[in-house]
């Protein structure tokens, strides 16, 4: 699979899921409104799992002495983790678990597996957080010069903003989205906020670091995992902004971001293992040593 | 690859490195340049994408001093 193959696609399905979910609106109501948002999110798993093949292919590229592994092994293990996270509200949206009207009447089980295992997503959020920790540390173990400016503390300033914003919107948090089973909903989606502006804060460092390389491969792929962040700090913002007052436009928009976000880390793993063509390849390394070998030969 | 930014900074780190001027650096210098960037290479690339970036440079020396 390659990069190219995937853009079009994407700017062709961000274009289309918008007006598919209006005409859905407007031929079959609600509930037609909201089986594009449940097909959406569907899609947006699909792609989570290609994402998760690439990232596993991209941490390969990296032996267990380069500074690399740690990142996309972090990477690997957060995405695997939110993919778990992603299987267990499918079983929700798609009614395979059977939950009843009120969580609080549900059997120890049931309600540990709704409310409490929705916070996989916090536990491969600290993981994604860890990965940014590490690829910024990569860039700083370097010994060039990757510094942020001013602009960036600012942006910094305001992403951290997104948190206190949701806090005060925090009454809108459990009003909409693909389940609405429960009330412990809307605690969960403050510590997710406060992870997700975590997360921007540390992808504006990485955008800057990025951004100071002057173009290139290496930036392209973190230029991805910074957009993925964003979107997905973004669509906890949605939610709480604007589901009272236009709840399926919340509810569209919340799952249009995380879509945004999952076909950001598939573009990240396989800009990864684009920036060197065929570096995995036996015949290349062998190529490799043998020309190595003669170089140290002559 | 890297980008037009890090690669002259690259290119002036390794330049300070080995105690030579970036206005000295002739074809015949690369080999011995990309060998010593390997680690830095290997940062971003990984062990084995830093090898062969590193051997290309270095060929590319070699084919311009033969020239």
């Amino acid at each position: 699979m390659k990069s190219k193959q995937i853009i079009i696609p994407f700017i062709v399905s961000l274009l289309l899921a918008p007006l598919a979910s209006v005409v859905a609106w407007r031929e079959g109501g609600a509930s037609a409104g909201g089986t594009a948002v449940k097909c959406l999110f569907a899609l947006t798993v699909l792609v989570e799992v290609v994402a998760l093949a690439q990232a596993i292919s991209a941490k390969k590229l990296f032996s267990r002495g380069d500074a690399g592994y740690l990142t996309w092994t972090l990477i690997v293990a957060f995405l695997m983790i939110r993919l778990i996270a992603e299987l267990r509200l499918i079983t929700l949206t798609f009614n395979l678990v059977h939950v009843p009207g009120n969580i609080d009447m549900a059997s120890p089980g049931l309600f540990f597996y709704v409310v409490w295992l929705r916070y996989l997503y916090t536990l491969s959020d600290l993981l994604f957080i860890g990965a940014l920790v590490s690829a910024i540390r990569t860039y700083k173990m370097t010994g060039l010069t990757f510094n942020l400016e001013v602009a960036d503390y600012i942006y910094i300033l305001l992403v951290l903003a997104v948190p206190s914003l949701t806090y005060i919107f925090k009454s809108n948090l459990g009003s909409a989205g693909l389940i609405t089973l429960d009330n412990y909903i809307a605690t969960y989606r403050l510590v997710a906020v406060l992870f997700g502006g975590a997360i921007a804060a540390l992808c504006l460092a990485v955008r800057r670091y990025a951004s100071q390389m002057g173009g290139g491969a290496v930036a392209r792929v973190w230029n991805a995992v910074v957009v993925a962040g964003i979107a997905r700090d973004a669509s906890f913002l949605t939610l709480a902004l604007i589901s009272r007052s236009w709840r399926p436009v919340a509810e569209f928009g919340e799952q249009y971001l995380l879509f945004v976000f999952a076909v950001c880390w598939l573009l990240a793993g396989l800009y990864q293992q684009e920036i060197v063509p065929g570096a995995r390849k036996p015949s290349v390394m062998a190529h490799t040593k043998q020309a190595q070998g003669s170089i140290a030969g002559s | 690859m890297l980008g037009e930014s890090t690669a002259v900074n690259l290119l002036k780190h390794y330049c300070v490195k080995m105690k030579i001027n970036v206005e000295d650096i002739s074809a015949k210098d690369l080999p011995d340049l990309a060998t010593s960037m390997k680690p830095m290479l290997a940062v971003w690339l990984g062990s084995a994408g830093a090898a062969r970036v590193s051997e290309e440079i270095a060929h590319m020396g070699g084919k311009a001093a033969a020239k």
